[in-house]
C-alpha cells in the first residue's frame, strides 16, 4: 500500500509541473496556432534568476518571486514580437517560421544560462521544507505546493477563458482569426497576452521544481518535452487538457517503477514516448479533445 | 611560420585552449630564431606537442574543471624545469563539448594536423564510447580517464588507457567494507535506469556474492529522476529488511538518493559510488546520511586525515600543497586523475622520445610501479589499461562538507579471506581486464 501510494503521490507531483508547462503551450497555442517550443526556456531562467535573487542576493521569497514575474513576461512579450515580427493583417503568422524560431529561442537561453549560471545543477529555496507522512509514503511539502498551485493557476485561467472579455477574445481568435479581426478583436495584442502569460507560468514552474530537481543550463529542453507530452496527450484548446495530460503522464512515468528490479525505471523512459505515437495515430485530439473536422 | 598561423587558428575555434596562448609565444620565438639565421637550432628545440581533449560542458564539466588544471600542473612544472631535454611541451587544447562525434573530429585534427604525441583525455565515458576506435585509427594514444574502462571494447584498448583509479569497478568493491566493518549482510541497491547502472548493478551483485552477501533487489530510475522516494520506499518495505544499501548516480541524483534514505527510513549504511566525489557535489548532503556513507577514493581526497603511517601520505600532501599553492582551491580526485594523466605520457616522452608510439608501447610495457598522485602505483599492460590493484584505495565518509578516512579497502578484503584469484577472475568477468 506505502509503495503504491509513493508511485502515486510522485506521479502526480511530477504530473503537476508537466502540467503547468503544458498550460503554457495551449495557452499560446489556442490564441495564434504556434507551438511555442520556448516554453521551457521560461521555467528555466525564471528558475535561475529566481534562485540567484533569493540565495546570491538575499532578497525575500516574494520580492524576488514579483522580480522574476516581471522580467519573464517582458521576456514573453519578446518572444512574440520576435515571432511576429513578420506578421501583417495579410500576411498571417508562418506556423513553420514560428516553431523554428522559438526553438532557437530554447538554444539561446540554455547558452546564455550555461554563460551565466555555469555547467553545474543548483537548487532554489523551497516554499516549504520538510514531509509529510500519509500511510506510510512520504509527500514533500514543496510537491504538495507545486500540485496545489498547479490547480490553482488551472482553475484560474479556466476562469479567465470563459469569464472574461480577454478569455473569450482568446477563444475567437482560436476559432478564427480573421474573424475575430473584423470583429474588432486586436489579434496581435491577444496573442502577446497569451504568451506573456504562457511565460509567467512557465516561470512558476521553475521556480516551483527547482527546490526538487535542481536546475541546470540543460533543462530546458527537458521542460519542453515533457510539457509538450502534457500538451498533446491531454488534448488541445483547453485548460482541463494538458491538465489532464500532465497528471495522466506523471503517473504512467511512475507507475512502471511498481514493476520488480530495475525494469520499470527503464520502461518509465521509454512508454510515454510510445503512448504519445499511439495517441498521434489513434486519438491525435488527445484524451479531452473532441472530434476534429475532417 | 605555418606553426604560428595554425596557433593563431586553433585559439579562434576553440575558447578553452588557454595555454596555446602560452604556445604562440613559444612558435614566435621559433620563428623570431628562424628569421636569424639560426633554423636549425631552432628545429632541434622544437616543441613536444600535446593534446588535451576534455568536456567543458554537460554535467560531466564540473570534473574536467579540475582535470585541466590537474594536467597543466604537470607541465607547467616540467616547463619550468627546462622542458624535456630541452623541450617545452606545447598544450593544444580542445573542448569536445560532450559530444562523442565532435570529439572523435578533434581527435584527428590533433593526430593528423596538430601532430601531437599523445592526447590527454577523453575524460567522459559517454564521450568515450562513441569514439574510443579514433585512436587506434589516428595511432596517437589516448591517455583518457573514464571511470568505466570496462565498457571500452576490448579492440580499442591497445591505444586507450584510464588514469581514473578511484573508478566505478574499485567503488564496487567497497561493499567488502560494509560486510567487514558495518557487519551488513543484506544489501539493497538504487541505480541509474541506464546502461552504465545496469552495468554497475550487475557488478555490485556480483561482488555481494563473492562476498557472501545477499543482494535483494536492485532498482533502477532514470539518472534524470529527482524523487526517488518510490524506490526507496520498495527497498525499506523488503521483509525481512536490508542492512545496507548501494547507490550509484552523480550528481543531484546520488545527493538526492543518500538524503532522501531518512525521509524513507532507510537508515543503514550506505555504500556510494559515482560521480560525487568533489566537495561541490557533497555539500547538500546532510550530515546525518554524511556519516552513515561510505565511498572509496583516491588518498590525495583525505591526506589531512590519512594515518602517518601511510606509504603514500608524503605524495599525496606534497601534490595537495602544491596544487592549493598555484590556483588556490582545494584539490580534488579529479585534480589529481588530471596530473596523473599528464604525469603518465611526459614519463613515457622522457624515456622514449614523442614518438606516438613508443609513447605508447612504453606505457603498456616499461612504465612500472609508475607513482601517481592519486596515491597508488600503476603497472599496466595491454591487458590492464588501469594497471592498478582495484582493492588499493581507502574507504572515506562524509563529515563537515569533507572526505574523511575511515579505513584501507584492502584490510577489508583480507580479514574476509578473499583471494587475488577470485577477485582476478571477477575482473576479468567484468572486462576490467582484457583476455
Amino acid at each position: 500500500m506505502a509503495e503504491f501510494l509513493q508511485v502515486l503521490f510522485t506521479g502526480l507531483s511530477q504530473g503537476g509541473i508537466y502540467a503547468l508547462i503544458g498550460i503554457g503551450f495551449s495557452l499560446v497555442n489556442m490564441s495564434t496556432r504556434v507551438l511555442n517550443l520556448a516554453q521551457g526556456s521560461y521555467a528555466l531562467l525564471g528558475g535561475f534568476v529566481f534562485l540567484t535573487l533569493a540565495t546570491r542576493y538575499g532578497l525575500p521569497l516574494w520580492a524576488a518571486l514579483a522580480l522574476v514575474l516581471v522580467l519573464v513576461a517582458i521576456l514573453g512579450v519578446v518572444t512574440e514580437r520576435i515571432v511576429s515580427l513578420r506578421v501583417r493583417p495579410w500576411r498571417p503568422i508562418s506556423h513553420d517560421m514560428a516553431i523554428l524560431t522559438t526553438l532557437a529561442l530554447v538554444v539561446v537561453a540554455e547558452g546564455a544560462a550555461f554563460l551565466i549560471w555555469g555547467p553545474d545543477p543548483q537548487r532554489g529555496p523551497a516554499l516549504q521544507r520538510g514531509v509529510l507522512n500519509v500511510l506510510g509514503a512520504i509527500l514533500i511539502w514543496q510537491s504538495v505546493w507545486m500540485l496545489v498551485i498547479t490547480l490553482v493557476i488551472a482553475g484560474g485561467l479556466q476562469w479567465l477563458l470563459v469569464r472574461t472579455w480577454l478569455g473569450r477574445a482568446m477563444r475567437a481568435c482560436a476559432q478564427n482569426p480573421l474573424t475575430a479581426a473584423l470583429l474588432g478583436i486586436d489579434v496581435r495584442r491577444v496573442g502577446m497576452a497569451a504568451f506573456t502569460l504562457s511565460a509567467v507560468i512557465g516561470a512558476l514552474a521553475g521556480m516551483l521544481v527547482s527546490p526538487i530537481t535542481w536546475l541546470d543550463y540543460q533543462i530546458g529542453g527537458e521542460f519542453m518535452l515533457k510539457g509538450v507530452l502534457a500538451y498533446l496527450l491531454g488534448g488541445e484548446l483547453a485548460i482541463a487538457g494538458p491538465l489532464v495530460g500532465g497528471l495522466v503522464l506523471g503517473l504512467v512515468e511512475n507507475i512502471f517503477l511498481l514493476f520488480p528490479g530495475a525494469t520499470g525505471g527503464l520502461l518509465k523512459q521509454v512508454v510515454p514516448m510510445a503512448l504519445l505515437i499511439v495517441m498521434l495515430v489513434w486519438r491525435p485530439q488527445g484524451l479531452l479533445g473532441g472530434p476534429r473536422a475532417r | 611560420m605555418p606553426l604560428v598561423a595554425r596557433t593563431a587558428r586553433i585559439t579562434c575555434i576553440d575558447r578553452l585552449c588557454r595555454p596555446v596562448h602560452r604556445g604562440r609565444g613559444a612558435a614566435l620565438a621559433i620563428a623570431a630564431l628562424a628569421g636569424l639565421g639560426l633554423g636549425a637550432a631552432a628545429q632541434a628545440q622544437e616543441p613536444i606537442k600535446l593534446g588535451i581533449l576534455l568536456t567543458h560542458v554537460g554535467p560531466t564539466a564540473i570534473f574536467a574543471r579540475y582535470e585541466d588544471k590537474g594536467a597543466r600542473m604537470r607541465i607547467d612544472e616540467v616547463n619550468r624545469a627546462g622542458g624535456i631535454k630541452g623541450r617545452r611541451i606545447e598544450v593544444i587544447g580542445y573542448d569536445t563539448e560532450g559530444k562523442p562525434d565532435r570529439a572523435g573530429t578533434l581527435f584527428r585534427r590533433l593526430a593528423q594536423e596538430d601532430k601531437v604525441s599523445a592526447v590527454i583525455g577523453p575524460d567522459s565515458i559517454y564521450v568515450l564510447l562513441g569514439m574510443s576506435s579514433v585512436p587506434t585509427e589516428s595511432k596517437v594514444f589516448s591517455m583518457a580517464a573514464p571511470g568505466n574502462y570496462e565498457l571500452v571494447p576490448m579492440k580499442d584498448r591497445q591505444w586507450v588507457a584510464s588514469a581514473w583509479t578511484a573508478n566505478g569497478y574499485t567503488m564496487v568493491l567497497g561493499l567488502a567494507w560494509l560486510k567487514d566493518k558495518m557487519r551488513v549482510g543484506r544489501v539493497g541497491m538504487l541505480t541509474t535506469a541506464d546502461s552504465i547502472g545496469e552495468m554497475i548493478g550487475r557488478e555490485a551483485s556480483d561482488t555481494a556474492r563473492m562476498l557472501g552477501m545477499e543482494m535483494v533487489q536492485v532498482l533502477a530510475q532514470p539518472a534524470s529522476d529527482r524523487d526517488l522516494l518510490p524506490s526507496l520506499t520498495r527497498l525499506n518495505g523488503m521483509k525481512p529488511g536490508i542492512e545496507g544499501l548501494v547507490v550509484f548516480g552523480s550528481g543531484p541524483y546520488g545527493t538526492i538518493a543518500m538524503n532522501q534514505t531518512d525521509l524513507a527510513g532507510v537508515n543503514v549504511p550506505i555504500l556510494y559510488i559515482g560521480g560525487n566525489i568533489i566537495p561541490e557535489l557533497i555539500k547538500d548532503v546532510t550530515p546525518e546520511t554524511g556519516k552513515r556513507t561510505f565511498l572509496t577514493v583516491a588518498r590525495n581526497v583525505v591526506a589531512d586525515t590519512l594515518p602517518a603511517s601511510d606509504p603514500y601520505i608524503a605524495a599525496a600532501k606534497k601534490f595537495n600543497a602544491d596544487y592549493q599553492a598555484k590556483y588556490k582551491e582545494t584539490p580534488t580526485q579529479p585534480s589529481a586523475v588530471g596530473y596523473d594523466m599528464a604525469s603518465t605520457v611526459i614519463d613515457a616522452i622522457e624515456n622514449v622520445g614523442s614518438d606516438p608510439v613508443k609513447i605508447r608501447d612504453y606505457i603498456y610495457t616499461k612504465q612500472k610501479d609508475f607513482p601517481m598522485a592519486q596515491g597508488i602505483r600503476t603497472n599496466r599492460t595491454p591487458s590492464d589499461a588501469y594497471g592498478i590493484d582495484p582493492r588499493d584505495v581507502v574507504v572515506a565518509s562524509i563529515e563537515g562538507g569533507r572526505f574523511v578516512f575511515k579505513g584501507y579497502l584492502k584490510d577489508s578484503y583480507k580479514a574476509l579471506g578473499i583471494k587475488d584469484e577470485a577477485i582476478t577472475e571477477q575482473m576479468r568477468r567484468f572486462k576490467m581486464l582484457a583476455d
